[in-house]
């Protein structure tokens, strides 16, 4: 997308050290469950490994690197996807609302997640830093006059 | 204006969904106190009672004390949740829909459901739900819509017979059916085994009721279609009794509900189509009704979207007139050619096969004449009266516009509707040909109204070239399209 924007390199890292707690957390717990199996556990927790390898390095670094967007005066464009890339385009007059998003660990890095919602559909934005969600939210919605 | 909480009631209904929690101290009762008779060993576990009542009342008072809301001129504010949060914004400007629904357990306590609903969001949800005080939500309607500013300038109330007659011809037993389905499971959940031993003493007795007369299995199956089809005529009358519209600039109001009741606002410029429909049972007594297409309205409740009961088409037109001025119906000004086969072709089809089949036996058996020609009489009855409704249909069909406001007439299933929409509101428009129109030169008109879910009007057997002409007059189709 000309001009578009990334999303900041934060939001990577975050993403990123949710896949990795995810998998550490998932892996535990099957090593508890399966203790007494253990070829079955051992398969399992190879399988895992390798899925939790292909997207920490391969999967959420391409997913981050095709995910951009544009706010522009009469339309606010999204481009995402890696298997299949998708290019989102919404006209701001026909933006209804727009929702904002964030837990602990988001709050903690200073990023937000904002859902764009229109009729027929809406798009969701993970982790965008604090003003540019902002700039996004007071843009598509400018009454809504809270501070993040 | 600072963040409220919702009414204290909400805790009760964040509940609702977790009682069968309480499946563990009760099997822990019945255990201890019942079967072994241990008060001792029941007060010694009290605990784990205590813990379970305590879990469930402690999500309730979670979820009531993390969403606060408020609202200004400018729009609603909802918050969610403490740890992950979310905070939700609707613009007034963006808001088509609020409704204040005050269900019978409700109204004791002095408090509303309120729900909010834009164009955006969900097909089967609202976009806001709070129950909140009724002053509050008239409060927040006042605000968000202004109703208080705007003098009142049209009303309408529907009388109690045509409510009872538009009930009457619009309860089927399929919607029964699935209401009182609903119904049972919620009480099977709750009651069990008694409500079991109930069900089949009720069946086993009306078996035995009309054992001399008919088969029980059919008098069991004749008494529970009845019994599904009353509940569910009752249910609708209770709530479209006392159903009254009022129009006050862009603010369309509408109130209903004896026992529970309702009130919706619309914003009119949010209104996406007026449909006027005409069913096949309504079509004998001259009578028809209107419904409305709006975000929001008769997503979750029994309106089936109706914005007039039952009446008679000059009194629907002009009440229409009265509520919606600015939305005209006209004439049509195109109507479908050369097509009176796509419409009577199946009850023609169907009578004529019926007759050969009542006339080949009839000629080659003796003695089954009468017999035939009763069976063949039954079959030409509703035969005759689908030939009629088509016919009529082929007549009624067609599309007009007049200063943007378009006007579609059409046949779906057996009910001829009319529908009104505004040009804008018109989001596609599609051609459909079989082979055999393509040979002819026609095509079906389909035409996607704007909405939440899909919301089309198909109008068979038009000359393709003149509806792309009224398409390109209607700007639709761009002339290099055409």
């Amino acid at each position: 997308m000309k001009d578009g924007r990334s999303l900041p390199k934060k939001a990577f890292v975050l993403w990123e050290a949710v896949a990795f707690i995810a998998t550490g957390v998932l892996e535990g717990l099957l090593a508890v469950l399966l203790h007494r199996w253990f070829f079955l556990r051992l398969w399992t927790l190879w399988l895992l490994g390798l899925v939790a390898v292909i997207l920490v390095f391969w999967y959420l670094p391409l997913r981050y690197l095709n995910t951009e967007y544009k706010l522009e005066s009469h339309s606010f464009w999204l481009c995402k996807g890696v298997f299949w890339q998708k290019t989102v385009c919404i006209p701001r007059n026909r933006v209804s609302y727009v929702n904002t998003f964030s837990d602990p660990l988001s709050r903690l890095c200073k990023l937000r997640s904002i859902r764009i919602s229109a009729a027929g559909g809406s798009v969701w934005l993970f982790f965008l830093s604090e003003p540019e969600a902002q700039r996004i939210l007071y843009a598509l919605s400018p009454s809504f006059e809270e501070p993040l | 204006m600072k963040k409220r909480f919702q009414h204290p009631i909400n805790i009760l209904e964040n509940i609702s969904g977790k009682l069968f929690l309480l499946i563990i101290p009760v099997l822990r009762t019945l255990i201890y106190v019942i079967i072994h008779g241990e008060l001792a060993g029941w007060l010694q576990g009290a605990w784990l009672d205590l813990l379970v009542v305590l879990v469930i009342l402690g999500s309730g008072v979670y979820r009531w004390a993390f969403l606060r809301y408020r609202y200004s001129d400018k729009g609603l504010w909802v918050y969610k949740g403490i740890l992950c949060t979310a905070v939700l914004f609707l613009p007034k400007e963006q808001i088509s829909y609020l409704s204040r629904q005050e269900p019978w357990y409700l109204r004791p306590l002095g408090a509303v459901k309120l729900q909010a609903d834009t164009d955006g969001g969900g097909k089967r949800n609202y976009d806001v739900s709070l129950t909140i005080t009724r002053k509050e939500s008239v409060r927040m309607v006042d605000t968000l819509f202004s109703v208080r500013l705007e003098p009142v300038e049209e009303r309408y109330r529907a009388k109690t017979s045509r409510i009872v007659l538009y009930t009457l011809l619009n309860t089927n037993n399929l919607s029964g059916i699935l209401y009182f389905a609903a119904g049972f499971t919620t009480a099977m959940r709750i009651f069990g085994q008694q409500l079991q031993y109930i069900l089949r003493e009720g069946v086993r007795w009306i078996a035995d009721f009309f054992s001399n007369s008919l088969s029980p299995a059919l008098a069991v199956l004749a008494a529970i279609l009845l019994l599904f089809w009353a509940g569910i005529f009752l249910a609708h009358l209770f709530y479209l009794l006392q159903f009254r519209c009022r129009r006050s600039q862009n603010i369309l109001r509408l109130s209903c509900g004896l026992v529970s009741q309702h009130h919706t606002h619309m914003m009119v410029s949010r209104i996406n189509s007026v449909t006027l429909v005409e069913s096949n049972l309504s079509r004998l007594i001259g009578m028809g009704y209107a419904t409305l297409r709006c975000s929001g309205y008769g997503k979750r409740d029994g309106t089936n979207n109706l914005l007039v009961p039952s009446c008679s088409m000059k009194e629907l037109r002009q009440e229409i007139s009265t509520l919606l001025p600015e939305w005209k119906e006209t004439e049509n000004q195109l109507t479908p050619h050369h097509c009176i086969w796509r419409y009577l072709g199946f009850p023609a089809i169907l009578m004529g096969v019926v007759t050969v089949l009542a006339l080949i036996p009839g000629l080659l058996v003796e003695g089954i004449g009468a017999t035939l020609w009763t069976v063949w009489g039954l079959f030409w009855l509703p035969m005759s009266w689908l030939f009629w409704l088509r016919w009529r249909g082929y007549r009624h069909a067609g599309i007009g516009v007049k200063d943007g406001w378009v006007t579609i007439r059409t046949m779906k299933g057996y009910r001829l509707t009319t529908t009104l929409v505004h040009r804008g509101r018109i989001v596609m428009a599609q051609f459909r040909q079989s082979p055999f129109q393509k040979r002819a030169g026609q095509c079906d008109l389909i035409c996607y109204i704007y909405g939440e879910g899909r919301d089309r009007v198909v109008l068979p057997g038009l000359t393709e070239t003149e509806a792309r002409d009224f398409l390109l007059r209607l700007g639709i189709l761009m002339p290099e399209e055409a």
